[in-house]
């Protein structure tokens, strides 16, 4: 039996108007890579923030390694390790001491000490740039010093918040597969992210947030079973008559045809050979047509089915 | 002890600043002490060449220019900032001052901060010494203006006041030099809390604001330190570094009078010691208030420019208008400076006043760190 390891029961957290967070239930268990992915405002960070006590919370409770959470439960604390979303460092330190610094706040003894920060170094690959201040590093440097910060003291409960931002895709890649093998190495991950990708390519769980509520919850296969597309066809084309239009989408199994002027985009449930008979459609009216390409469902179209609208804006 | 030994390592890298800051203050404060005119004299053979932009325009900008230009050289800038820049490598131009626009507006409206742009090659002393002037000079000012005083008033009194200054230091001189505590010693003792609140606002308050940005306090408050320790360990690495800085202080002090410290004198020294206290409350309430940096330096502008005029310092307190002595009374620089007038003798000394004054110093203090103390607890949520 997994043991629980984070448990939040109707949190809900205001900003006086505002309703950042509105009875969220989220439970975590022992040895997961847990993902809370949600656009931009959505309340993962304020998420976060409550978890952590850092913020005071409305209404709800919340409930970490079995014991309930305050900003007084440093035994709590100790176990956790922590990466936020704005960078934490000390401009005026080096990166060692910066490492040093943090790991300190958790961890007393100095051989210890020592060897943990030249672990997370070591885990992190800056053992080149030790002495360098913080500034001088590169936006995924910086980053990754953020995380060696975070996760030196050998945290079994780790908390990402969006480390990815900003980062390019050779750190980016270098970043997740980090907090793989944290996992592997026995710690439980709390992601945050808007990238969908990433949420997908490491994450064992995950619940989707919107405006502050859960969407959904459950592994990226139980979320794409929940929803009914199963594959999502788009054809580039120059022009379609809209008597076109509405007889592809009128096909067996196919449940929205929409032309936006290049691409034709079809989604389809269920059903075999879709794309075969939406191009006999095509051909039927000798209509030419560019690039073909259909894709499996991804969480992007489990957002989009909820809640009506796109996860991300495309060029985000 | 991480955050204290992070502390020393914050303020390591904000040092050099801090030094040339008390270089240059120790030598105004020395010169200050040992001329009769105080500070001018030192500098009135080297009247500075300024090349003075005045993109206010102003009656109130042009009443400044003809004040600087009463001691120094005023010259057009050359258009070709190339040259200019030249000139002042090779010293024939000593700095180049702006007056920014918007000068008259920001004085009426009370604002002492970013009112000068300043260009120059080397820091020197006479360069730091006629910035230093401006301070008192908008200080005035300001001071003036608060009491109550028009614009037009509150420059002219201003003028009057730090022209005045000089001939009452030669007046003090025919007052009998007492030697538990000579002249020298009192005039340095006078400007102490200027050279305090400078050196301790700009070398303390970028530590404390580096300790306490919002990033940092967050990612701190999630870890196991206890917030009372982390407030106790920053307390105590300010009280030492400070302590350290009123220790050299206090030798210079020793120099100065060609010996050791005796009678009188003790008292300026615990006075001062107080008032270092005052300063490192002052400058810690005012980290935990703000992590922006523009209100700390509009705050410590306000601060050590408005006290050092309403309190006694820059210009004596029996040349002062009744106006801006009570304003002074509600800050500690005030009660500073009454125990240091009692001391050379400007006042009558009276045990009980004296102990009444380092009382209020002291309490200025206390209620400051404990605003501070009370208000880091409670910061949470704080954005
Ligand atoms: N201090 C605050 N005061 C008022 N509103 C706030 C505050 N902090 C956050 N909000 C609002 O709460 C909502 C949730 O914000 P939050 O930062 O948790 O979102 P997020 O999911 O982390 O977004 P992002 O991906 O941009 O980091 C947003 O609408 C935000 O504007
Ligand atoms: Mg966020």
């Amino acid at each position: 039996m997994e043991n629980t390891i984070v448990k939040i029961e109707g949190l809900v957290k205001r900003y006086s108007e505002l309703i950042a967070l509105d009875h969220l239930d989220l439970e975590i268990k022992e040895g997961e890579v847990f993902g809370l992915l949600g656009p931009n405002g959505s309340g993962k960070t304020t998420t976060i923030n409550c978890l952590l006590s850092l913020l005071s919370f409305d209404k709800g409770s919340i409930e970490i390694f079995g014991r309930k959470m305050s900003p007084t439960a440093y035994d709590i604390k100790r176990d956790i390790g922590v990466i936020m979303q704005n960078v934490a460092v000390y401009e005026e330190l080096s990166v060692y001491d910066n490492i040093d610094y943090f790991c300190g706040l958790y961890v007393k003894d100095k051989a210890v000490r020592k060897q943990y920060v030249e672990d997370a170094v070591k885990f992190v690959g800056l053992e080149e740039f030790l002495k360098f201040k913080p500034k001088k590093l590169s936006g995924g440097l910086f980053r990754r010093l953020n995380i060696a910060c975070g996760i030196a003291h050998k945290p079994r409960l780790i908390i990402l918040d969006e480390p990815t931002v900003a980062v390019d895709p050779q750190s980016r890649n270098k970043i997740l597969e980090g907090i793989e093998e944290l996992n592997r190495n026995g710690a439980t991950i709390i992601y945050t992210s808007h990238y969908m990708e990433e949420v997908e390519q490491i994450c064992t769980r995950i619940a989707i947030m919107d405006k502050g509520k859960k969407i959904a919850e459950g592994t990226k296969d139980e979320l794409k079973r929940t929803i009914k597309n199963t594959e999502t066809v788009t054809i580039e084309i120059l022009s379609l008559p809209e008597k076109v239009r509405e007889e592809t989408g009128s096909l067996p199994h196919v449940y929205s045809a929409e032309y936006d002027g290049a691409r034709l985009t079809v989604r389809c449930s269920g059903g075999k050979h879709n794309l075969i008979r939406i191009l006999e459609v095509l051909q039927k009216n000798e209509l030419s047509f560019g690039r073909v390409y259909t894709e499996l469902p991804t969480l992007n179209d489990v957002f989009l089915e909820i809640t009506g609208k796109a996860l991300r804006d495309k060029e985000d | 002890m991480q955050v204290f030994k992070a502390f020393f390592k914050v303020l390591r890298t904000k040092l050099t600043m801090a030094m040339i800051m008390m270089a240059v203050f120790i030598f105004i404060a020395v010169a200050y002490a040992r001329t009769s005119s105080p500070t001018q004299k030192a500098f009135e053979d080297s009247r500075l060449n300024i090349a003075l932009t005045d993109n206010d325009d102003t009656p109130e900008s042009r009443s400044l220019i003809a004040f600087i230009g009463q001691k120094h050289n005023i010259v057009d800038p050359d258009p070709d900032m190339d040259r200019n820049i030249d000139r002042l490598y090779y010293g024939h131009l000593d700095c180049m001052l702006t007056i920014k626009k918007g000068y008259a507006e920001a004085l009426k409206e009370g604002r002492t901060d970013d009112l000068f742009e300043s260009k120059r090659m080397h820091d020197s002393y006479a360069n730091i010494y006629i910035l230093s002037r401006l301070d008192q000079y908008v200080g005035g000012v300001r001071a003036s203006m608060l009491s109550g005083s028009s614009l037009d008033e509150a420059v002219s009194r201003t003028e009057e006041l730090l022209s005045k200054e000089a001939k009452v230091s030669y007046a003090d001189l025919n007052t009998r030099d007492d030697p538990e505590f000579s002249r020298t010693f009192s005039n340095y003792f006078q400007y102490m809390p200027y050279i305090l609140i400078a050196s301790v606002i700009s070398a303390l308050s970028p530590v404390l604001m580096a300790m306490q940005r919002r990033e940092i306090r967050y990612r701190t408050g999630c870890s196991c330190i206890r917030s009372s320790s982390y407030f106790f360990q920053l307390i105590l690495g300010s009280t030492a570094f400070v302590a350290v800085l009123w220790l050299i202080y206090m030798v210079v002090g020793i120099f100065l009078k060609g010996g050791m410290y005796e009678g009188k004198a003790w008292f300026a020294v615990l006075n001062s010691l107080v008032f270092s206290f005052v300063c490192t409350a002052m400058a810690i309430l005012i980290a935990t208030l703000t992590d922006n940096s523009r209100v700390v330096s509009f705050l410590t502008q306000i601060l050590s420019l408005g006290m050092s005029f309403f309190c006694g310092i820059f210009v004596p307190l029996s040349i002062m208008g009744e106006g801006i002595k009570k304003i002074g009374r509600l800050l500690p620089a005030y009660w500073y400076i009454s125990i240091n007038d009692m001391l050379c003798g400007r006042e009558t000394l009276e045990s009980s006043k004296m102990i009444s004054c380092f009382v209020i110093e002291a309490l200025f203090g206390i209620v400051m760190a404990g605003a501070a103390l009370v208000i880091s607890r409670y910061s949470r949520d704080r954005i």
